[in-house]
């Protein structure tokens, strides 16, 4: 017959601790490779599609039981990681980096317009897509953002990262995007056309306006407050213009440097003495017709 | 060794089950030194981080009819989402959630315990396990929960008799498990009965229960009585704002001393989630590091070495912690490379090499213009793909020896390049923060003993 002592049992605490590593561990690896399979499924179904259905039936169409099973087990680990604040999302500049980029600006105009149309030349270029040229000199205020430096061959930059963050949520791609051809049709792939072009741009700025039309407009407003507590004896301007500077990177096998900026008009709030925010209905630039409509 | 010199292990030693209870990897102690370490840096990096770049602008950022406005991300804090943030207010849904599933979770684990005790007190019973903690959060889960019921009544200018009847439950729960106590202390004298803490937290729900009786009779809420702006949103009052952001600082630098490090690291990471819930535009992959390196330090004993909380309990010999934060940290680095490298192999730009020439040449993120400094493409291509090949080959690399140090050395130095050429604000420190407890800070402590 054994003497020994028999072994202390584990404490509450113990197991709990023990249960939340195991968890974590699970919740880590879990999060990060469904993330990527969900990920990876929905951006090359054409590619490998046809390969994933034969793995895995119905899961290329987001359907069938592994599709499912993933998405059950998707939703815990969803609010655990809003719980927690531990998005697993590391995608730093993949799965490419931009080959543009831009600033957002403001033009602070005291023409009281209707028509939503303005005085601009609008341009297409096969490498920066739409925008326009605004006729000079004229009395407009432009703000330009703090992160847009006065001269993008001379700057160094500390700081201003936080507001540069907030600014890319209003960021639009305006460059050429490459779309899928009929299939059978070669080649597979070719550049959206300036019409293809001019309504996906429509699409995202009447987004901006109304998806994401708090923060917009909350920008809008902090930027116009600051302008107007530095310009006390300036009246209030009729319209608001939100807009984007985009400068094209050179390719790697060009010359070095940049082209640029283009401006690419996106929204339209016409500010009135106390009016609510719920109130307030931003105008989106048609792309397509050249001028800012409501979006209600 | 003398006696004053043993080894001791603090914190909880976590129950694992198979494979990981017979890893030593996860289960030998390791000096405590090395969270010791993670929390000082993590600690001055956010010092700097939240003083320079958060809360000189914290109204611009996080105040009513700025940035963060309310409005803005209420989208959050609505299902089926569960972000949450103290300074949304008492009565926002998930908070009020959130705090009764704390109390209904705090509450059996409190009566699981004494019943337990009692019930089996003579045939082998669980070792005590009560914890101060847990009587804490079980206070304070029901106060939040009831000044979200006060909150609620505000706005509604309709008064509720729950204001003052939650309370009182509360109360009555308190003087049984007093009872529970007093009753182990009966059947065996070595039990010990807290009457200082349950006391406490008796007469506090008893003071709530009389400040909701009174609530209820007013029966008419002055929406500009001095105490109102504390029951809506904190955002709505700039003092309140800045009082949080005040605790906040104030959080992290005792979290960075040591000085009552838990309930200081515990601060900060609620206080962080806070801030960051609010306005979640402001913030990068950094932010979510220091997050999650908080979120481990919160659960394990940080304090343990180089702290004041250290030096108040004069522990004689060596510190040593349970290993699971720093492995967890090391799973969450691997993946954190492996998930970049996987994503990154997907793209054109990363496999032709031209990726790190875009990323240098953008000039909303760049620290200085290209033009400063413009690289041969050989010199371009060749850094992208090194990247690319040590992200994708950096679960493997570890598993020996010295492919790790290659590994880690060369992810230091990728850190510290992009925080030379990009600026993302405090990703670069936030991760390097990662790399500390993999140091043998312990030796600085051995080599200072030596020279004395």
């Amino acid at each position: 017959m054994s003497l020994a002592t028999p072994p202390r049992p584990q404490s509450p605490r113990q197991v709990i601790l023990g249960l939340f590593i195991v968890g974590q561990l699970a919740f880590l690896l879990l999060s990060n490779l469904l993330g990527f399979v969900q990920w990876f499924n929905s951006t090359y179904v054409a590619e490998w599609g046809p390969l994933v259905q034969r793995v895995a039936p119905r899961f290329a169409e987001e359907k069938g039981h592994g599709w499912q099973w993933c998405e059950q087990l998707e939703k815990p680990m969803r609010t655990w990681t809003q719980l927690t604040l531990q998005d697993q999302a590391w995608s730093l500049f993949a799965p490419n980096p931009g080959t543009e980029t831009g600033f957002p600006g403001l033009l602070l105009s005291d023409k009281a317009d209707d028509s939503g149309r303005h005085n601009w030349t609008h341009l297409f270029d096969a490498q920066i897509g739409h925008h326009v040229l605004a006729p000079e000199p004229t009395s407009d205020v432009v703000l330009l953002s703090d992160n847009e430096p006065a001269d993008i061959r001379e700057f160094f930059r500390m700081g201003t990262y936080r507001v540069r963050r907030y600014e890319g949520t209003m960021y639009i791609t305006t460059r050429r995007s490459t779309v899928k051809n009929e299939p059978g049709q070669v080649p597979e792939e070719r550049l959206e056309t300036p019409d293809e072009l001019a309504q996906r741009l429509t699409r995202r700025t009447h987004k901006l306006a109304s998806d994401y039309r708090e923060s917009t407009l909350a920008y809008m407003k902090w930027r116009l407050k600051a302008w107007r507590q530095a310009h006390p004896d300036e009246k209030m301007p009729a319209q608001v213009i939100l807009f984007q500077r985009s400068y094209r990177i050179h390719q790697l096998d060009e010359p070095p440097g940049w082209d640029g900026p283009f401006v690419v008009p996106i929204l339209r709030w016409r500010p009135q003495a106390g009016q609510a925010d719920a109130n307030v209905v931003l105008d989106s630039y048609d792309f397509m017709q050249h001028r800012f409509v409501p979006v209600n | 060794m003398s006696q004053d010199q043993q080894p001791c292990v603090v914190g909880v030693s976590p129950w694992l089950p198979w494979p990981l209870g017979g890893w030593p990897w996860w289960t030998e102690p390791v000096p405590g030194q090395r969270l010791a370490m993670l929390r000082i840096g993590l600690g001055l990096c956010m010092l700097l981080d939240i003083c320079l770049g958060i809360a000189p602008f914290t109204l611009d950022y996080f105040g009513k009819g700025e940035l963060g406005d309310p409005a803005v991300f209420a989208w959050r804090f609505s299902t089926p989402r569960s972000y949450w943030s103290l300074l949304r207010g008492f009565d926002e849904d998930v908070m009020i959630y959130l705090s009764l599933a704390t109390f209904f979770l705090t509450t059996l684990w409190l009566f699981g315990n004494s019943l337990a005790r009692l019930l089996l007190i003579r045939h082998n019973p669980p070792v005590q396990d009560r914890s101060g903690v847990a009587l804490a959060l079980w206070v304070g889960s029901l106060t939040w929960y009831v000044c979200g019921l006060w909150a609620r009544m505000f706005k509604a200018g309709q008064p509720d008799d729950l204001a003052w009847i939650v309370p009182l439950i509360g109360a009555g729960l308190c003087l049984v498990l007093l009872a529970l106590e007093v009753l182990l202390n009966g059947r065996d004298a070595t039990e010990r009965v807290p009457w200082l803490a349950l006391g406490l937290a008796f007469f506090f729900l008893v003071a709530l229960t009389v400040f909701g009786r009174r609530f209820v009779l007013m029966k008419d809420y002055d929406q500009t009585a001095w105490w109102m702006p504390f029951f809506r949103s904190w955002q709505e009052n700039d003092a309140l704002l800045m009082t949080a952001m005040g605790l906040w600082i104030a959080s992290i630098a005792l979290m960075l001393l040591g000085c009552c490090t838990r309930l200081a690291v515990v601060l900060t990471w609620m206080l962080s989630v806070s801030f960051d819930s609010i306005n979640s535009y402001l913030g990068n992959a950094g932010d979510t590091i220091r997050i999650i390196l908080l979120l481990y330090l919160m659960l394990s004993p940080c304090g343990a070495a180089w702290s004041v909380d250290a030096w108040w309990k004069k522990r004689p010999g060596p510190v040593f912690v349970h290993p699971w934060p720093i492995r967890l940290l090391f799973v969450q680095m691997i993946l954190i490379y492996f998930m970049n490298g996987l994503y990154k192999a997907c793209g054109t730009a990363w496999l032709d090499g031209s990726s790190l020439h875009f990323v240098l040449g953008d000039v909303a993120l760049a620290r200085f213009s290209q033009a400063w400094l413009p690289l041969a493409p050989i010199v371009i291509r060749l850094l992208t793909w090194s990247v690319l090949a040590w992200e994708l080959t950096f679960p493997v690399l570890v598993l020996w020896n010295w492919p790790r140090r290659f590994a880690l050395f060369f992810g230091v130095m990728f850190h510290l390049g992009i925080w030379a050429t990009m600026e993302l604000g405090p990703f670069a420190p936030y991760a390097l923060c990662m790399y500390l407890p993999l140091l043998p800070w312990e030796r600085l402590r051995r080599r200072s003993s030596r020279a004395a």
